[in-house]
């Protein structure tokens, strides 16, 4: 039943790209902004689903099974306060210059404001390399979501089948029809997500005896679990928590949604509606977590969510469960693989290769092969990942939240220069490699000389720093205005 | 033509909204609110308040020039 439900949704989502297809205009600008025309509902939807992965909803509740309520707080309410204005300031700022200029791409971006192709050429090979494990996660994570859901160790599929059907169906959608393709498929999966979150959440909870009974039970049985206790490492992990959402500004793929927008004013939804939407889906995953304290003692077989849900509803909301992990998945691969695509067409083989000069249809053909490369390179780094590589995925949301000042300066500060620029990113890659090995030493979760400070909390105060050090040391700026 | 900047008294409500996400005072309180624990009851109503404040800013403080 898990597979009939899984495929029907599957289906639909195959249906809905090659619908999208129906209206591609054969430019290099349609396949990979889908023409800059995307509208306030989808762009709220699609901007939403790609950041919402996997990790909202099997990740999320395991912390929460772990640590209790407080971190809705920590991942749920710091994204809701943080990324509106990420969208309102950058978001939109980036959707102007691109539309007057014709860029795809930040690195394009970079080049033009700085005039330097070197600069570019870092900031490309920096944002690859943070991509890439990123990507991983999504392939990774739905081999072994299926694998669960369909029996685990007790002849459950084996994961490189889940991981496979990702990027195939993936690929068939973004290599067909773009990103109005894609769009429209994280638009449909953003409401498949939230629709059965909501349900999951109605089915456990009744199992439970609703959520007021539960959570006086929990309060009782697990006193930490309801409050989020008061230590100084907690304040330090806290602020630290506000800064990680800042990953969201120099995210390649959303810096791609925000460029497809029809019109300034259609971000003008997904500013408002993006913290209700981030409650609607944290809440349900979070204390449904938590909850689960009750009925499952450690150690788990398995993520919280799918035990909940199998062993308290019937097997077509584990089916449901498993469309929305996928829904999950594939909704930020989607967006991710295209902008890597993107940016090996226009940055590499049209910046280097044709100095600019590109055919539309050759723009379309090298991403689709693009996409098709980085899905099969994922799908095979897939099969011999280990489990390490949802750290390092995780540490990847630090690097880009570092990349964050550079961007900012480069919308919205014309005295910054190159030299800073290239100073602030130098001084991300060497403080996100020097904290990465430093966290190597330690099992459990990483924290600056364990004083629940994160690495992010470091990073993105001495990027911001470097920029301006480095910017205003040198009177001669060579950065150009970009008003 | 010159772009109208981005305002910045955003910015201010950005700083109200991350002061009172540190909800220090009351991180110890394990009282139920409607069936909820407080603090999460409490973040649930900031990301409410989040809402509400970018729907002002949006009206108040839209970049006109933006779509130009």
């Amino acid at each position: 039943m898990v597979l009939l439900v899984l495929g029907a949704y599957l289906a639909l989502v195959l249906a809905v790209g090659l619908l999208g297809h129906r209206m591609f205009r054969g430019t290099g600008e349609d396949y990979f902004l889908a023409s800059r025309s995307i509208g306030p509902v989808v762009l709220l939807l699609t901007l939403f689903g790609t950041n919402m992965t996997a990790y909202t909803i099997l990740g999320a509740s395991g912390e929460a099974y772990r640590r209790g309520v407080v971190v809705f707080a920590l991942m749920g309410s710091s994204t809701a306060i943080v990324v509106p204005f990420l969208i309102y300031y950058l978001g939109v700022r980036s959707w102007q210059l691109g539309r007057r200029h014709g860029h795809f791409t930040q690195v394009q971006l970079v080049r033009r404001r700085f005039g330097s192709d070197a600069l570019g050429a870092l900031l490309f090979v920096v944002v690859v390399a943070l991509m890439l494990p990123y990507l991983l996660i999504g392939v990774k994570g739905g081999g072994d979501a299926l694998h669960v859901l369909t029996g685990g160790s007790d002849g459950g599929l084996p994961s490189w089948v889940g991981s496979l059907l990702v990027c195939a169906v993936t690929y068939a959608y973004v290599s067909y029809g773009g990103m109005r393709s894609t769009a429209w498929v994280n638009a449909l999966q953003t409401g498949v997500f939230l629709l059965f979150g909501i349900a999951a959440y109605g089915a456990v909870m009744a199992s439970q005896g609703g959520i007021a009974d539960a959570m006086q039970r929990l309060g009782a049985e697990f006193p930490g679990m309801t409050d989020f206790g008061s230590d100084r490492f907690a304040m330090l992990q806290m602020a630290s928590f506000l800064m990680l959402p800042l990953c969201t500004g120099s995210f390649p793929h959303l810096y791609g949604q925000w460029l497809s927008a029809r019109g300034a004013r259609s971000f003008r939804l997904a500013i408002v509606a993006y913290p209700i939407l981030v409650a609607a889906v944290w809440f349900p995953s979070v204390t449904l977590g938590a909850v689960g304290r009750l009925q499952f003692p450690p150690p788990l077989d398995g993520p919280i969510l799918v035990q909940l849900i199998v062993a308290n509803t019937g097997e077509i909301l584990a089916g449901c469960l498993a469309a929305g992990v996928f829904a999950a998945i594939m909704s930020s691969l989607d967006s991710q693989i295209l902008a890597l695509g993107t940016m090996f067409t226009h940055d590499i083989v049209r910046h280097y290769g044709f100095h600019g000069r590109l055919a539309e249809h050759r723009q379309v053909w090298f991403g689709r092969l693009f996409v098709l490369a980085f899905l099969a390179l994922a799908f095979t780094c897939s099969l011999v990942a280990s489990q390490s590589i949802f750290a390092l995925g995780t540490w990847a949301l630090t690097g880009f939240a570092g990349l964050l000042p550079l961007f900012a300066a480069t919308l919205f500060w014309p005295r910054a220069t190159a030299r800073g620029a290239a100073a602030s990113i130098l001084t991300v890659v060497a403080l996100w490699a020097y904290f990465f090995w430093d966290s190597l030493r330690f099992d459990g979760p990483y924290s600056v000389g364990g004083t629940g400070l994160m690495p992010v909390a470091v990073i993105v105060p001495a990027a911001a720093l470097s920029l301006l050090v480095g910017s205003l040391a040198r009177t001669d700026a060579s950065g150009r205005s970009v008003s | 033509m010159k772009d109208r900047p981005h305002p910045r008294w955003p910015l201010w409500l950005l700083l109200a909204l991350a002061v009172a996400f540190e909800n220090v005072w009351m991180w110890g309180d394990s009282r139920l609110v409607f069936g909820v624990p407080v603090n999460l009851a409490y973040h649930l109503g900031l990301c409410l308040a989040a809402s509400a404040g970018m729907a002002v800013v949006v009206l108040r403080a839209w970049p006109d020039a933006a779509d130009r």
